[in-house]
């Protein structure tokens, strides 16, 4: 049982020898297609991921700028409205104020009318109060007064009459 | 026949003849044997399934592959660092080279170049010259060797521990070579003890041989041998993961 625990100096020499030339015969026919496939795998991997990753950034850029101008749309959105109803309510109170200024204006205009209109009738009853006066006045004092005048009064006054003056005035 | 001889003829090389000339002896035995097949398939088989596009070559590429990644990334980087990735091949061949060894034991007829101190001590051989050629490549010769007593240790240690560290240097190698071989071989010897027991008791009776040790003997055969599948792997990573471990030292010391 020595020879299992006594190197056989022949066969470490083969061993050294076959592992030498095996590491450089592997090193290039085995490993190195092996390694330069896996690293060639592994670095299009991280391509993928690192595009894949961009990717991801440029939606999320885009959607916040997106988010982004809805919020500044709404917020415009709101402003018009609130701007217009303002301006509504605005042009409301000018349009109620500017009718019920032109209703005074034609009250007022149509108070004067009536005013001028009443002032006219009382000057004119007035004038006709004081021709029933005179003819009145006239007829009482016929017996006194000329007849000619008298006559010459009546027949104006039938002139008058005829005429529509009296009349009219009254 | 003797358990001895038994064990002798299954444990033990055969040398067939030997070359010699000029104070050369060459033997030519059946380890060299397997030796020579683990470099055919290394050399022949291994390099046509990596280069291969076949799908039905691509199962194996891809444990060739899964394999290599976890030397590289497991064996190589945590104990070279990231720049010398460019050790990777050596422990690939290494780790390959040990595991067909080892397997080629499970073959009939075939036997467990692995199995003899003479392959292991060969192995360990070329781990020493890689950990001292990674080591002055790294650190320069003056370097290497004054950087050999680990840092903090008193200076009037240094003259007991520059050779004990030298020592350890030879001792580290060796162990690995005792370590793969005695753990090829154990497995083996038990194997073959339990096969005997069947032709111990068989002696002693018959049917006690047949019919109760031979199913247990089988039985415990079976186990030794699927825990010698996995020590035939397990060495193997062993052997490549602690020339790492040695290698990366002498590159960085500490």
């Amino acid at each position: 049982m020595e020879a299992l625990i006594k190197p056989e100096t022949g066969l470490i020499f083969w061993t050294v020898f076959i592992f030498a030339i095996l590491v450089f015969f592997l090193s290039k026919t085995a490993w190195k297609p092996l390694l330069d496939a896996v690293n060639a795998r592994e670095e299009r991997i991280k391509q993928d991921l690192e595009s894949a990753k961009k990717a991801r950034d440029e939606a999320e850029a885009a959607k916040v700028e997106i988010e982004r101008k809805l919020s500044e749309l709404s917020a415009e959105i709101s402003l018009r409205l609130e701007k217009s109803s303002r301006e509504a309510a605005i042009e409301r109170d000018r349009i109620l104020e500017k009718a019920s200024e032109q209703a005074s204006i034609l009250l007022e205009n149509a108070r004067k009318e009536i005013e001028a209109q009443r002032a006219q009738a009382e000057i004119q009853l007035e004038k006709k109060v004081m021709d029933i006066a005179l003819l009145v006045s006239q007829k009482a004092l016929g017996a006194v007064v000329d007849r000619k005048i008298d006559a010459q009064l009546s027949q104006q006054l039938a002139k008058e009459l005829a005429s529509g003056k009296i009349k009219k005035a009254g | 026949m003797e358990l001895k001889e038994i064990l002798e003829h299954h444990i033990i090389d055969h040398i067939y003849f030997r070359l010699s000339s000029a104070g050369i002896n060459l033997p030519v035995s059946k380890h060299l044997m397997m030796i020579a097949l683990t470099a055919f398939i290394l050399a022949v088989i291994f390099p046509v399934i990596i280069r291969s596009k076949s799908s039905v070559l691509r199962p194996f590429r891809s444990m060739i592959e899964i394999i290599t990644l976890f030397i590289r990334d497991e064996i190589v980087i945590p104990n070279l660092g990231e720049s010398n990735k460019g050790y990777t091949p050596y422990f690939a061949t290494l780790f390959f080279f040990i595991l067909i060894m080892n397997l080629l034991g499970f073959v009939p007829f075939a036997a467990t170049a692995t199995g003899n101190i003479a392959v292991t001590l060969a192995l360990a051989l070329t781990s020493f010259v890689l950990i001292n050629f990674a080591g002055i490549r790294h650190q320069g010769f003056v370097k290497y060797f004054s950087h050999m007593v680990p840092s903090g240790v008193p200076v009037w240690l240094y003259p007991v521990m520059f050779p004990i560290e030298l020592i350890g240097l030879f001792t580290k190698s060796f162990a690995l070579a005792i370590r793969l071989f005695a753990n090829m071989i154990a497995g083996h010897i038990v194997i073959l003890v339990f096969i005997s027991f069947i032709f111990i008791f068989g002696s002693i009776n018959l049917y006690l041989g047949l019919f109760v040790t031979a199913p247990v003997s089988v039985l415990l055969v079976l186990f030794i041998s699927l825990l010698e599948l996995f020590v035939a792997f397990l060495q193997a990573y062993v052997f490549a993961f602690l020339t790492a471990i040695f290698t990366g030292a002498a590159m960085h010391p500490h």
